[in-house]
């Protein structure tokens, strides 16, 4: 896993107890990550449009996104992200509390790459922020 | 020879009058109305059927009875006074007691009766006693009287029309909820009360009644006199004359706004209560999401870092996050059961079972449960909601395990339309004064802190079966294991 730079990702939490745990997941497993972080709607999209400070090239790899979020919820970041051309392509997974069956067919609807429902229960959290991992750097090809 | 003869032929008569005598006595029992014959020790000798009827006594029982335990003391009195002097001069004749007579009955009440006596000839010690019970035998001017009382005091409204709709008469029900006073609207077309967008209805109900036909609980629209309208049903009978000819029609109308009313309120009412436990057990998550991680990340950090104390309150509060999470998902299922309503299917219960349990293996496992089952019939629902009526019993029967292993046994036996389940457990079963509180929403009969559960699981058991048009129930006893049962319905033979 000696790669040339580190799998970019942009978190999109607003519940800091969840950034803790969604970055130690990750920096537990055997690859690098260079993880921002967004803390709600707006921040994300000027973060992936470019905005000043914010550099244009460094587009993430992997967006996770969060669907309850302040200012603007996840929903609608995923539509801005689906109709923007330089960020069509990047995969979006969806990780919530939410399970609701409205929540799950409209993120698809907008484009969601995948849709997780955040496990109640330590491990079971782990467990699938890494399956998340897994699947998207190893299993999956990324563009 | 005479003497032979007059020893035979008394014989010979007393024979026939035996004979005749039992033949009596047999029609007697079965003439229509209450009739007695009392001997000379005013016993009951004989007596119709109806007779032992109207005052309660099984019939062998009446026969040998004396007169004073049928008739009320006043009675009694009259009674002897009237034989008296009838049988100072026996013969034929109907013998009016003022006309009435209070029997009484078996359990002591009194039933007022006219009465008819008569002397039997050849028989002159006995006497016939025919009773028309007044309350029974209401001559037919009562019976008018009665049954205009009736309609007089119905709350529905009732009234009779022509069949081109004339109005002839109408009760003050029909007063009451239309306003109108009978002076106002009889002779007036029904039609006033009709409100045009139902007059095609009524000219339609009042030609099926002209064709001799009933309608029944027709539910329209009806216009009182200050203009409002109401929610009626309205039920026409055809009136025949004598020869048989439909030449009016009665009408019923009941007032149905109210309880259409309740029904709309009830149906939102309960709407809003599946949305609430739908929206509510969704935004608990979060929340519970985050007491559950942390108090378990806390656990995992700081065990053995802070003092005892602080590792139990650590222990409780996960222990608390965990059955909350166990209730909200529970609540969660229980409101998406209770408000998604599918087509049936066929279902193999025999095959859903397998999978139930393939899915709670772990948990078998770690009891040592063992569970039994043969052939179990397909039957009509919703798989994924019958899913859970087993998965729930099965769970039930293991967490609910006495000191021996589990031993369940799962049958079923069809009949018709219907097939019964039955799940049998060997736990420590429950006293049956309990047994109704068992299927409610969040009751539980067992300790918490030894029998972990969020009190829905049979709720939601019994919600599912009743909305497949079953029933469910318990059989069971304290220490004796637990037995319960559920109907579902079969798969109609054209469809086997």
């Amino acid at each position: 896993m000696s790669e040339s730079r580190p799998i970019r990702l942009l978190l999109v939490e607003d519940n800091p107890g969840d950034v803790d745990l969604t970055r130690e997941a990750l920096e537990a497993g055997p690859r690098r990550f260079e993880i921002s972080i967004a803390a709600d709607g707006p921040a994300a999209l000027a973060r992936l449009e470019g905005e000043p400070p914010y550099a244009r090239d460094k587009l993430p790899d992997l967006i996770l996104l969060d669907l309850n979020l302040p200012k603007m919820n996840g929903q609608r970041v995923l539509a801005r992200i689906r109709q923007t051309e330089a960020l069509r392509q990047i995969p979006v997974v969806i990780l919530t509390s939410s399970a609701a069956h409205q929540d799950v067919i409209s993120s698809y609807a907008f484009g969601a790459s995948c849709y997780v429902t955040k496990p109640i229960g330590l491990d079971a959290f782990r467990s699938a922020v890494r399956a998340v991992e897994t699947f998207w750097f190893s299993v999956a090809r990324l563009p | 020879m005479e003497e032979h003869s007059t020893a035979t032929s008394p014989g010979r008569a007393h024979v026939a009058a035996n004979e005749a005598s039992r033949l009596s006595s047999l029609a007697m029992q079965q003439i229509g109305s209450p009739i007695f014959i009392f001997d000379e020790k005013h016993r009951v000798a004989v007596a119709s059927r109806p007779a032992a009827r109207l005052l309660g006594y099984d019939y062998g029982d009446l026969i040998g009875c004396t007169v004073d335990s049928v008739l009320t003391e006043s009675a009694l009195k009259h009674y002897l006074a009237y034989v008296d002097a009838f049988f100072a001069r026996p013969e034929i004749r109907p013998v009016e007691l003022d006309g009435k007579l209070s029997l009484r009955h078996k359990d002591g009440s009194e039933i007022k009766a006219n009465v008819r006596l008569a002397s039997l000839p050849g028989l002159p010690a006995a006497m016939l006693m025919e009773f028309h019970d007044e309350q029974k035998f209401l001559p037919p001017e009562s019976l008018r009287d009665a049954l205009a009382a009736i309609v007089g005091d119905s709350d529905d409204a009732i009234l009779s029309k022509t069949l081109d709709g004339t109005i002839l008469t109408w009760n003050p029900g029909a007063e009451r909820l239309f306003g109108y006073s009978p002076d106002e609207i009889i002779g007036q077309s029904v039609y006033s009360l009709v409100p045009e967008q139902c007059s095609v209805d009524e000219a339609g109900i009042l030609a099926r009644v002209r064709n001799n036909e009933r309608v029944r609980h027709f539910e329209t629209r009806r216009r009182c006199k200050d203009g409002t309208e109401l929610e009626v049903s309205v039920t026409l009978s055809p009136i025949r004359n004598g020869a048989g000819q439909v030449v009016a029609a009665s009408s019923i109308v009941r007032d149905i706004t109210e309880a259409r009313r309740r029904d709309a309120e009830l149906r939102r009412s309960n709407a809003e209560l599946e949305q609430f436990a739908y929206v509510a057990s969704h935004d608990l998550q979060e929340p519970l999401r985050m007491v559950a991680n942390y108090t378990e990340l806390l656990a995992e950090r700081y065990r053995g870092r802070l003092d005892d104390k602080a590792d139990l309150y650590i222990k409780y509060a996960s222990g608390g996050a965990r059955r909350m999470q166990k209730l909200v998902s529970d609540l969660l299922t229980y409101s998406r059961n209770a408000s998604q309503d599918r087509a049936p299917d066929r279902v193999s219960t025999r095959a859903l079972v397998a999978e139930v349990l393939q899915s709670m293996q772990s948990t078998m496992e770690n009891a040592g449960a063992s569970v039994q089952y043969g052939e179990l019939p397909d039957v009509l629902g919703d798989e994924g909601q019958l899913w859970h009526v087993f998965q729930n019993l099965i769970d039930n029967a293991i967490k609910f395990r006495s000191e021996a292993a589990p031993r369940i046994v799962i049958a079923a036996v069809s009949s018709g339309s219907h097939v019964t389940f039955s799940v049998t457990d060997n736990g420590i079963g429950l006293d049956m004064k309990h047994a109704d509180q068992l299927f409610q929403m969040f009751r539980r009969l067992h300790d918490r802190d030894k029998y972990e559960g969020s009190g829905i699981g049979l709720a939601l058991v019994r919600r599912i079966v009743e909305r497949h048009g079953g029933t469910v129930w318990v059989e069971s006893a304290p220490g004796a294991g637990a037995t319960f049962s559920f109907t579902l319905p079969a798969v109609p033979d054209g469809l086997r």
